[in-house]
């Protein structure tokens, strides 16, 4: 630990090696997240930035290594106790039946409350507030089946948000949204960073979006970490080239002042 | 109570009920014949109705059902292995055999679909070991006497005939157990709902409460059978019917409603088969199946026809 004492990261990866049918997915892969920020997992499709966030999630488990959660393996805790630290939305969940938004963000509760017992007084409290946050208090009686994606997607980050933890961990939320529904997930995202300082790991997969709204970009490829930064840091024509196979040109964006490419041609690789 | 031989009118019920009038025939008919075939079915209806939202929800597959599991057939062949080789046990114990072979069945199919590729892994696998256990009830009641064999036939077609209060009594500690650990399940599948990744970052243990689920279901199952046989498709309608007559999904609603409907519809299916065709009985098995089967075809030819996206 060459940084500062009060720094100590608050979700930490150690050597992390997952295999799926003996074919490595993760190689002994290490990661620290400070409480706070906004840490975006990029990547090509297979590199890992999926599995990985899964693996801090404790939704796989590594064959090697271990994720510690506050200075705790998280393979030692109850799921309950962890999901009162940490929730997790997966790459579009299944839509249950005839379920509204209300009640699905309801569900959120569920690390909260025993098995019996009804819904108290802070619960309901945290179902309200989720459903103010995400702007879905106009949609809490409708059917989830019968929103749009954009508004499905936000109901879905409400149930995650009445879960009231610490950790906020997303799995490509912007996927299969226009772009102006992507905005306002993304936007929703660095709010309830800034806001609520909730710590937030988010699977992306278009860089300049993540440039844009990440502190931190993480690049895997082949199961391993490549690139860990800044936007400034990660987002080059030398990355783009690498890791991306592209020829991009880097620019400013003028309005946000965070970097952002323009894709020219893919990159043949001889032999 | 009123109906079947003899004959019995509303006020002469309620005289033999409250005040214990009425002659003799009416009294033993009511009260030692009917009236604990009454509540014998309407706790067995209700742990089956109970049973197939547990499944149903808990593999999220809606044709899940004990008969499907590997559990109804697996109680069943336990049941004519005592019945066949005169094991020597007493009746009170029987239930625990029916248990055992339950749970075995249902063991089998849930270790052999492995893990968490349920759905229809399970389903699949349900059905062989379903074929398998049918086939060696059929090889034991070729090794038996024909006495036995004819009584274990009546014993599987599933039946509430010549059932008394033993059989509740037997029964009962059963139900009190296993209904309401089954609605303490609510949370837990509605959670379930949501896919097991999502049911698993909310903090559910999810292989261990299917395995919970699945233990409750068996007991359920294998007590029902030990009773009254197999009885086929109140698990598998019961929960079906309320979702499609109320378009709840909410399992805090569909299970004590099912496990309702379960009772409702086996002590009227009962009550069919007592009176249909007196003097004779068919057993209550074959009605529920005669009737369960072409309704569940229209329930899906419905859903089907409602939402051809899905």
């Amino acid at each position: 630990m060459k940084e500062d004492q009060s720094q100590k990261p608050l979700l930490e990866a150690q050597n992390i090696e997952l295999r799926y049918n003996d074919k490595p997915i993760l190689k002994e892969l290490s990661m620290d997240i400070l409480s706070g920020g906004v840490t975006a997992l990029l990547g090509t499709n297979g590199s890992g930035k999926s599995t990985l966030l899964k693996t801090m999630a404790r939704l796989l488990m590594p064959q090697k290594g271990c994720v510690y959660l506050d200075g705790h393996a998280i393979a030692k805790e109850s799921p309950r106790s962890l999901a009162r630290k940490m929730a997790i939305l997966p790459q579009s969940p299944e839509v249950p039946m005839a379920i509204t938004v209300r009640e699905l963000v309801e569900q959120g509760r569920y690390p909260h409350v025993g098995p019996l017992r009804m819904l108290k007084k802070q619960d309901h409290a945290a179902i309200e507030e989720a459903l103010e946050v995400t702007g879905m208090q106009a949609f809490e009686q409708r059917p989830l089946d019968s929103l749009s994606g954009g508004e499905r997607q936000r109901a879905w980050i409400a149930m995650a948000i009445a879960q009231s933890t610490p950790v906020l961990m997303l799995d490509e939320p912007t996927t299969f949204l226009d772009v102006r529904h992507q905005l306002e997930i993304l936007e929703l995202v660095r709010r309830l960073n800034q806001e609520r300082g909730t710590t937030i790991i988010v699977v992306l997969h278009d860089l300049n979006q993540a440039a844009r709204y990440a502190d931190r970009m993480v690049v895997l490829k082949d199961g391993r970490i490549v690139r860990d930064g800044t936007p400034d840091r990660v987002l080059t024509e030398a990355v783009l080239q690498e890791v991306f196979g592209i020829h991009a040109t880097v620019l400013k964006d003028p309005v946000a002042g965070t970097p952002i490419f323009l894709p020219h041609s893919v990159v043949h690789r001889e032999g | 109570m009123k109906h079947g031989y003899p004959e019995i009118s509303w006020s002469s019920l309620q005289q033999l009920l409250f005040f214990n009038g009425g002659t003799e025939l009416e009294r033993v008919s009511v009260l030692e014949i009917r009236f604990p075939r009454i509540v014998l079915g309407c706790m067995a209806g209700a742990m089956l109705g109970l049973c197939g939202v547990l499944l149903q929800d808990g593999l999220r597959n809606s044709l899940a059902g004990p008969e499907l599991l590997g559990v109804s057939s697996g109680a069943s062949f336990m049941m004519a292995l005592v019945t066949v080789l005169h094991v020597p046990v007493s009746y009170g114990m029987q239930p625990w055999f029916a248990l055992l072979g339950g749970l075995i069945g249902g063991a089998v199919v849930i270790l052999a679909a492995g893990g968490r590729n349920g759905g229809i892994h399970i389903i699949l696998i349900g059905a062989a070991v379903t074929a398998i256990m049918n086939g060696l009830v059929v090889w034991v009641i070729t090794m038996g006497s024909s006495n036995s064999a004819s009584l274990l036939f009546t014993f599987l077609m599933g039946n509430l005939a010549n059932r008394n209060w033993t059989h509740v009594g037997h029964l009962l500690p059963w139900a009190l157990v296993t209904i309401p650990l089954s609605l303490s399940f609510a949370r837990s599948l509605n959670v379930l709902r949501l896919g097991s990744e999502t049911a698993e970052g909310l903090g559910l243990h999810f292989m261990r409460v299917r395995i919970y689920l699945l233990i409750v279901c068996c007991a359920m199952t294998a007590a029902v059978v030990s009773q009254c046989g197999p009885i086929g498709y109140i698990a598998l309608i019961a929960p079906h019917l309320i979702r499609s007559l109320s378009q709840q999904y909410d399992a805090k609603f569909v299970l004590p409603f099912s496990a309702m409907l379960g009772a409702v519809l086996l002590t009227t299916a009962d009550i069919l088969a007592r009176t249909m065709f007196m003097p004779r009985e068919v057993p209550v098995g074959l009605w529920t199946t005669l009737i369960g089967g072409p309704v569940i075809i229209a329930l899906f030819l419905r859903k089907l026809g409602g939402r051809p996206s899905e």
